[in-house]
């Protein structure tokens, strides 16, 4: 289950529209108790795909190497309206300015512009166990439904989960 | 002993702990460490043969292991040493 703030999640929203039509991605921070994952606060990040290709081909093949349906060569067929990436200097500053603040990464959105918030393959198979991912589906521009998905224990499944606004 | 920051989603398979402080003079021998006290935990950042995962990072401090000397990088005990998972999706 994911709880998160109504600030966190109208800045999501907020963050989506601006983005349109680019997918556009971002932390989110707090803490994790009795397997809830509550994000207090949404951190925007850069969507670091590069459409001209870059620093990702062994990351992408090692995704289509976790099993699944999708090939390194699916993943490179589509742009940034389709595609996001975090770098690792953002991760690692938000690992580090989340421990500053007494909280931790608890998990990461993104948006699926005119798509809906189900989440693809592409997001299941680079997905790390225990976090959430959150998914704000954007429709001409205007944030629409969201929903989150975690991995399943053991299986190469993502489960949605249960939103709640606190 | 050097001190390795996994990320937070990760410490169920380490005893819920974030911090980890193992032995060693290279990441490689950070990670051999890891992975024989904490195998669940290797599997997700190793390979079968002691190699970094491609969508798995190491970091020492605010430095890259791969703009360094891979996993022979040499570390000292006043480096934080830090795991960084890959995120990306479509």
């Amino acid at each position: 289950m994911l709880r998160i703030t109504k600030e966190a999640l109208s800045a999501i929203r907020e963050h989506g529209e601006q983005g349109f039509p680019e997918e556009i991605c971002g932390l989110l921070v707090g803490y994790v108790a009795d397997e809830t994952r509550t994000a207090r606060e949404a951190w925007p990040v850069e969507n670091a795909w590069d459409d001209a290709g870059g620093d990702r081909s062994d990351a992408v093949a090692s995704f289509e190497a976790k099993g699944g349906e999708v090939t390194a060569a699916d993943w490179e067929a589509e742009g940034r309206g389709r595609r996001y990436q975090v770098s690792s200097k953002d991760i690692l500053g938000g690992m580090k300015r989340a421990r500053t603040a007494g909280m931790d990464l608890v998990g990461v959105y993104h948006t699926h512009p005119n798509h809906p918030a189900i989440a693809s393959e592409y997001d299941r198979q680079a997905a790390w166990p225990e976090w959430s991912y959150l998914i704000l589906s954007v429709r001409d521009g205007k944030a629409d439904e969201v929903k989150s998905w975690v991995l399943a224990q053991d299986q190469p499944r993502f489960d949605e989960e249960e939103i709640e606004e606190i | 002993m050097v001190s390795i920051q996994i990320p937070p989603s990760l410490s169920c398979y380490a005893e819920n702990r974030e911090t980890l402080e193992l032995p060693g003079s290279t990441v490689q021998d950070l990670l051999t460490a890891l992975r024989h006290r904490f195998p669940e935990l290797g599997r997700h950042l190793l390979r079968q043969d002691g190699s970094l995962r491609p969508y798995v990072n190491v970091f020492i401090n605010d430095e890259s292991i791969r703009g360094l000397r891979q996993l022979q990088t040499p570390v000292a005990e006043t480096d934080i040493v830090t795991v960084v998972p890959s995120i990306a999706g479509g």
